[in-house]
Parts: C-alpha cells; sequence; structure tokens
C-alpha cells in the first residue's frame, strides 16, 4: 500500500464515523464510545504508520492523552518543498479528528454519573378479589423504592405504597412509608442501620412480599396483615455475614420500638393480639440467624422479645420464635422453589376489661399463638415449549392458631392453588384460589387474580 | 340459589371468563421465552473472562433465591452500581461477592 492510499484511507476512515457523532447534546452511549474508540486506534495505527514512512518516530504512548496525541507537522517553510494537497487534506483531517476525539472526552465526563447516584425501583399491581359471599372489587396499588448511594459507604433507600382505600365505597388515596433506613457498609461483612426498615424475622416480610416476587397473591396467613412478626420496625439493627469454607452465616440483630398489646378499650374483637404496626414506646430487641450450607439451601431461626405494654394500662411482655427454611431446586423438569416459616408468639398473661366497663370481661387467658405456612412452586423453564416455560405452578397451605378463648380465637386453615404466568422476569400474572377453613365450621373461598409488576 | 350465592357465581364466571382467554392469548402471542429472550447463554458465559464468569456463577447462585433473575440489559451500569449496593444488604452478600456480581452486569449488559 503506497502513502496515498494510505493518507487516502485514513482520511476516509476518519471522516465517516465521525459523521455519527455529531458535536450535539445526545449521551454518548458505551456502544458508540467503543467504536469511536476502535475507529480513533485504527486512524492513529495509519496515521503511525504515515509518520515512519516519512522518516519521523512515531509516538509511543497507548493512552490518548492530548499531549500524545498524533501531531501535525508544522506546515513546510523557506527552503522545504511545498506541502502537497494529500498531506495537506491529512494534516487538516488529524487536527479535526483531535478536536473530535477533544469534544468525546469532555461529553463523556458531562456524562460521568459521579459517587452519588439515584435508582427508582419497586413495584406496582392491580388485583381482582372475588371473596366468598362478596363483592367482587377490583385495586390497585404502587410500591416506588428510591435508593440513594450516597457513596460507597453509605446506602439510604425508602419504599413507600400508594394505595386505594376502598372503604365505605370511597377511593381515597392512601400513602404509606413502608421504611426508609440509612445503611453505613462498616466493611465487606458487616453494615449498620438506622430509621424504619424490614423486620428480619423469617424471610418473607424482608424479601419476599414484593407483588412480583412472591408466587401468590395473597400473603401467607402467619406474616399477613393478620400476622404474629412485625414486617417493618423503627430503630438500629446491624447485620452481616460469616463466610466459611464456601458456606455462610448471616445474622442480624436489632433494637426497635416494640409492640402493643391490644386490649377491650382499644378493640372488643382483637384484645389480646400484639401490634407491631403502630408506634409504641415499649423496647423491644431481636435477631435473625441464618445458615447457608449451599446458595440454594437457607435456614433461619429468628427471636424477638419487648416489651408490649397497652395503651390502658396493662402491663405485659411478648416473646416470638421463627423457623425459617428455603430451597431452589433447578433439575431437569425444571425449577422448584420451597419455602417454609414457623412463628410461634407467646405474652404474659393479663386480665382483659378487669372492671367489665366494656362488657367483654374480666377474662383472662393463655395468650399463646403460632403459624406457619409450607409453599412449592414449579416452573418447567427447560420446557421445549415457549408458553409453559413461561407458567409457574404454586401451592401453599397456612396455618394459624390464636387463643380460643380469644375473640375470633381458635384454629384457621388455608390452601391456595395458584397458576402464573410470566411476562419477563418481573411481570406476573397470577390467577389462584384459597380455601379458608376456620376452627372447623365455617369455610370461605377467594378467587383472586393479580397483575405484578417489578420495575 | 341465594342472591348472594349467584353474585358470587356471577363474579367467578366473570373473572374466570376474563382471565383465562386473556393468558392463553397473550401466552400464544408471546414468541419468544422469558429464558430464550432474557437468559445468558452457556456459549456466551464461555467468552466471559475467569474472574466476570465467578460473578456469573454468583449472580446466578444467589438472584433465584428470592426472585427471577434481571437480565443485565435491564439496566446500566451506574444503575447497577446503586442496585447491586441494595441487593449486598437485602440478601446477606459479603463486599466481594457484590463486586463480584457487579462486574459481571456490568459487563454483559
Amino acid at each position: 500500500m503506497n502513502y496515498f492510499t494510505l493518507a487516502a484511507t485514513a482520511v476516509v476512515l476518519g471522516s465517516m464515523p465521525m459523521q455519527a457523532f455529531a458535536q450535539d447534546d445526545t449521551p454518548v452511549t458505551k456502544e458508540e464510545y467503543n467504536e469511536l474508540k476502535q475507529e480513533v486506534e485504527e486512524l492513529k495505527a495509519m496515521i503511525r504508520l504515515l509518520t515512519e514512512q516519512s522518516g519521523k518516530a512515531p509516538a509511543q504512548q497507548t493512552q490518548p492523552t492530548p499531549a500524545a496525541r498524533p501531531q501535525v507537522r508544522p506546515a513546510p517553510t523557506g527552503d522545504r518543498q511545498p506541502e502537497s494537497d494529500t498531506s495537506l487534506s491529512l494534516r487538516r483531517e488529524v487536527q479535526r479528528t483531535n478536536q473530535r476525539i477533544d469534544d468525546l472526552e469532555a461529553k463523556s465526563l458531562a456524562n460521568d454519573p459521579g459517587e452519588s447516584a439515584f435508582h427508582v425501583t419497586g413495584f406496582a399491581l392491580t388485583r381482582f378479589n372475588v371473596p366468598d359471599g362478596g363483592d367482587a372489587t377490583f385495586n390497585t396499588s404502587i410500591s416506588p423504592l428510591i435508593i440513594w448511594k450516597i457513596n460507597d459507604k453509605l446506602l439510604f433507600e425508602t419504599e413507600f405504597e400508594f394505595e386505594l382505600n376502598t372503604a365505605d365505597g370511597r377511593a381515597d388515596t392512601e400513602v404509606v412509608l413502608d421504611y426508609a433506613d440509612l445503611q453505613f457498609l462498616v466493611n465487606d461483612n458487616l453494615t449498620l442501620g438506622f430509621g424504619k426498615f424490614l423486620t428480619p424475622f423469617g424471610l418473607f416480610s424482608e424479601r419476599l412480599h414484593p407483588a412480583w416476587i412472591n408466587k401468590l397473591p395473597n400473603a401467607p396467613l402467619v406474616r399477613g396483615h393478620e400476622g404474629l412478626a412485625p414486617s417493618t420496625s423503627i430503630g438500629a439493627y446491624a447485620r452481616g455475614i460469616i463466610p466459611f469454607d464456601g458456606q455462610k452465616i448471616t445474622y442480624s440483630f436489632y433494637a426497635i420500638n416494640g409492640g402493643t398489646l391490644v386490649d377491650a378499650q382499644r378493640d372488643e374483637e382483637e384484645f389480646g393480639s400484639i401490634d407491631f404496626g403502630g408506634f409504641s414506646s415499649n423496647k423491644a430487641v431481636g435477631g435473625r440467624i441464618g445458615y447457608l450450607p449451599v446458595p440454594q439451601l437457607e435456614l433461619g431461626y429468628s427471636f424477638m422479645y419487648s416489651s408490649v405494654d397497652s395503651d390502658n394500662g396493662l402491663n405485659a411482655n411478648a416473646t416470638l420464635m421463627g423457623l425459617d427454611a428455603s430451597y431452589i431446586l433447578d433439575a431437569e423438569p425444571g425449577l422448584f422453589d420451597f419455602r417454609f416459616e414457623y412463628v410461634y408468639s407467646t405474652a404474659t398473661d393479663v386480665t382483659y376489661d378487669a372492671s367489665g366497663g366494656v362488657g367483654v370481661g374480666p377474662i383472662t387467658f393463655d395468650n399463646e399463638r403460632e403459624g406457619l405456612y409450607a409453599q412449592a412452586a414449579f416452573r418447567p423453564i427447560h420446557s421445549s415449549s415457549d408458553f409453559f416455560k413461561n407458567v409457574e405452578f404454586v401451592g401453599r397451605y397456612d396455618y394459624l392458631s390464636t387463643p380460643s378463648s380469644a375473640p375470633e380465637g381458635g384454629d384457621r386453615e388455608r390452601f391456595t392453588l395458584g397458576v402464573n404466568y410470566w411476562f419477563n422476569s418481573s411481570t406476573v400474572l397470577k390467577v389462584a384460589v384459597d380455601n379458608a377453613d376456620y376452627d372447623g365450621d365455617k369455610t370461605r373461598q377467594n378467587f383472586m387474580v393479580l397483575m405484578g409488576v417489578g420495575f | 340459589m341465594n342472591q348472594q350465592s349467584k353474585k358470587t357465581a356471577r363474579a367467578w364466571i366473570l373473572g374466570i371468563g376474563i382471565i383465562l382467554p386473556t393468558m392463553i392469548v397473550i401466552g400464544c402471542a408471546t414468541n419468544q421465552s422469558v429464558e430464550d429472550s432474557e437468559a445468558i447463554s452457556a456459549e456466551q458465559l464461555a467468552l466471559l473472562p475467569e474472574d466476570t464468569m465467578r460473578g456469573a456463577q454468583l449472580w446466578k447462585d444467589n438472584c433465584i433465591r428470592c426472585h427471577n433473575f434481571r437480565p443485565p440489559r435491564s439496566f446500566s451500569d451506574n444503575q447497577w452500581s446503586v442496585i447491586m449496593m441494595h441487593m449486598r444488604v437485602r440478601a446477606h452478600l459479603t463486599g466481594g461477592e457484590s463486586r463480584q456480581i457487579l462486574k459481571f452486569l456490568q459487563a454483559a449488559n
């Protein structure tokens, strides 16, 4: 290849791809940047070859710093031969290329995200519910999660829920602050947190509650609205990992505002239960220890001890314990997903409505409660059918036992069967039916459809 | 059959009548499965450098403990760096594991 061919090639290579990166305000994508970088490298190699052929030593730097970029020889002077048209054209093109590289670097620096960064994620759902003997309704909610990476050590995150409050036939929008906490990543294995956070008691509240993760449209009885353990708490926590031999022990310990014992003055139909959702000056401590012998299997033990004095002067304490297990199996037929949680709760025996003023007492009972759920899901991800690959079958058994002397007390069982269709990794249509048995004498069915999306 | 039972039965029929055909139509219209469109193939994995491969394995092992894999192309490099810091705490990942998964996601997106 002669000098003129090389020069012409360099001019063409140097000018054509650059048109794609005209100087405007559009952001540069990684692909565009890499493509341009490659073109510039090719151009530089050609210029270096040309320079060598013309007797000048090439620059050795590999990084295209402004000082190291291919420089154009000064225009010929005095006694030297006049510069040819091709040489002049090449010199101008190199100047333009250098200018474009400077512009690109400036644009790249302008798009540098810096150390601090926001990301908005979360989930949304629309539910269609047909309760036994009740009216069929649609409802919807959205729960944005804002994550703010302050720097490599500090993270703030908050999730709030916008939900339609359909009580009394209205559709007011209700906003709930699910959690908002600041996390300090002390080192690779320890994190400290402060604020309102998802309580690390069992698995469901902390990791499985979003609509696109929970595999059924309803929540387990023991962890849902009437559940025994808190889903969020206000306070401080420390959590971390102890890795060893390919296994892991995980831990979370916290000190929080405790629960409140519901007394008869507050609620005639739920006295004896513990309200962890309100704001209380009682205090509690607790934690969870997890063990992962392999990533697919996790076993956990949770505990909490809380002062639960009631609003109207009943002094009591509560102790909660929980066991959880999860196992994921990617086998030949497909993906199996097993979950299990058990929660036990006991509170000091106290006498409710001691004066009889409310009209339900005086009454004292042994305030022990327990509940569990066992869930299995199967998705034939290795199926040759594009349709069935995205179908998931789910079944769950729920059990909740409350003191028979307490209002609404007794044993409750529920079976839920569902079929899901996954449109992508975080968009799912769930169809399920449940059958709940109340202490053996009442049975209710629910038909539920839920469209959930994680974003 | 009393009025309430009739009401419930109508709601069930309405629900099933809307949902099942919708699922079938949408399902049949989905030419590409989630796995085909989003998963990283073994051939693609084989092209990755060894340390990035380790991140891919950690991504595969840990994400599925709670939810489906989010494909690397779902988010930009910068978004993944925020998400992985969040997931490091939530999923009890070590700092090292988190960095390796992030390296894979940023290389594969």
